[in-house]
């Protein structure tokens, strides 16, 4: 294949006057600032998971005797606990208290305090799944002085569940808009090599390689691929401005945002022309 | 060279082209088919090219089985052939010098050699004065010179020319005649069909008349 001229012709037929690539590439353009805004959108929402699950804590409850910062010390040995405080049973009633709010004297007929001293345990990220919770209430619970554990896996499920309707959400989004980015490319491709019928055949019987005749829609499909890419990247950072304006210190995801909408411009760009050409038979009759 | 065994050509069972044909041309030689229009010269070139399979019959050409190509195989062979169409198939909306350059640069020759691979054509077959014309400006015997010269200037083995002269003057065609002999005493093999016999009178080569039976 001669490198050189499918290069040119690659860029000739995206560049020169064809207004189907460029409508190719608006759709692309279109296409990927949709899957772009998800993006931006299920990262806003990953940060706000992950928010809620560093709050996520385990609770180990004490017997009346056990020394509770001994015990901290020996948790701290443990792997995935970030870090453990004490509370004792007088500041888990005050605490109990205040969540209470109103009703709070409803504790003044309690005869003594029934809430036992505690410790509060911090989890590194990798540990705030099911598994590892389950076995490290095992563990914990090896400990001379703890009672009882308690782990919310109520939030922990709300947030798994949200997490999977997340992503499901996602890869419905990708793959519908990128089924149409694909077809999109297959039409534009159809209509340039349609286009461009003449010239190919003459190529063809003047013995030029197959695939030089071919890889050039397949640039051509790149290029629309690459324009809609960088076109949808500013799109979605113009829309994450806006949200920043309003909302407030947001993160942005650059280069991972920018690596994404590039990656799956060219895929759609390669995969659509890439489809249109195998279809496309030289003639033999 | 050229090998042709027992080829026949029909579209329906009853529009049959030509039948058994049998055939060897030798490397260095020059042969004609001529004929009636309508006999079927054409048709028996683009076999030779490729463009058309035989009905029946095994068909060689520079040592392949034509028929048997894939498609990568058959582009190769045609690299090595010059074809002038009957259609003589300029592209109208790109100047004469681009119509060869863009071949030669699409076979993979460099810019720079293509540039001066398709002056040296054009001004063999007297075309240099108008490279920077479009075909659309050119006569249609204007246009069969700049497509002997595409051909020409992909320097091929084997030449095949499909009514090579059907619109050149006398003068042109002897023009013509006297470059093509020096390229074929060169050693390029030549292929050519015509239905004009007069050019018969200063030919070169061996002449086979094509009928509605075969080859005479």
């Amino acid at each position: 294949m001669n490198t050189g001229f499918v290069l040119k012709e690659g860029s000739k037929l995206f560049f020169r006057g064809r207004r189907i690539s460029f409508a190719a590439a608006a759709i692309f353009a279109v296409v990927l600032s949709i899957i772009g805004v998800f993006a931006l959108g299920t990262f806003y929402l990953l940060s706000f998971k992950n928010e809620i699950e560093s709050r996520l804590e385990v609770v180990a409850f004490l017997s009346p005797d056990a020394d509770s910062e001994e015990l901290i010390g020996e948790f701290s040995t443990l792997e995935g606990i970030v870090s453990g405080s004490a509370v004792s049973s007088q500041e888990a009633l005050e605490e109990f208290r205040r969540d209470l709010g109103e009703d709070a004297e409803l504790l003044d007929i309690l005869d003594e305090n029934p809430l036992p001293p505690s410790i509060r345990l911090k989890l590194t990220p990798e540990y705030r799944s099911r598994a590892q919770l389950d076995a490290l209430e095992e563990k914990l619970l090896l400990f001379e002085g703890v009672e009882e554990v308690w782990v919310d896996r109520n939030l922990l499920d709300s947030l798994n569940k949200f997490l999977y309707i997340l992503l499901g959400a996602d890869a419905f989004v990708l793959l519908l808009v990128g089924l149409s980015a694909v077809l999109v490319t297959m039409l534009a491709t159809r209509f340039a090599i349609l286009d461009r019928r003449r010239i190919i055949d003459l190529y063809w019987l003047m013995g030029v390689h197959p695939s030089t005749l071919r890889a050039p829609y397949v640039i051509e499909g790149l290029f629309e691929g690459l324009f809609g890419s960088i076109v949808a990247y500013g799109i979605v950072f113009a829309l994450h401005l806006i949200l920043y304006s309003l909302v407030g210190s947001m993160g942005f995801p650059a280069w991972k945002l920018a690596a994404v909408l590039l990656g799956l411009g060219l895929l759609f760009g390669w995969l659509g022309s890439g489809l249109a050409i195998d279809a496309f038979k030289l003639k033999r009759t | 060279m050229i090998r042709l065994e027992g080829v026949s050509k029909s579209f329906a069972p009853d529009r049959e082209v030509f039948k058994e044909i049998n055939l060897h041309v030798k490397k260095g030689e020059w042969v004609w088919f001529l004929g009636a229009t309508g006999i079927g010269k054409s048709v028996l070139m683009k076999i030779v090219y490729g463009a058309l399979p035989p009905s029946q019959g095994k068909i060689f050409v520079l040592n392949e089985d034509v028929s048997s190509l894939n498609e990568t195989a058959l582009s190769r062979l045609r690299r090595r052939m010059g074809i002038v169409f009957q259609d003589i198939r300029l592209l109208d909306d790109r100047p004469v010098m681009e119509n060869i350059v863009l071949i030669l640069e699409a076979l993979g020759t460099s810019g720079r050699e293509a540039h001066e691979r398709a002056e040296r054509w054009l001004e063999k077959v007297g075309m240099i004065d108008h490279s920077s014309r479009c075909p659309y400006e050119l006569s249609i015997g204007q246009q069969q010179k700049v497509a002997m010269a595409r051909a020409l200037a992909k320097e091929p083995e084997l030449l095949l020319l499909d009514e090579p002269f059907s619109s050149l003057d006398e003068k042109e065609e002897r023009e013509v005649l006297k470059l093509l002999g020096k390229i074929n005493h060169e050693g390029t093999t030549i292929l050519a069909a015509s239905h004009v016999h007069e050019v018969l009178h200063f030919l070169p080569g061996r002449v086979l008349q094509l009928t509605a039976g075969g080859i005479e």
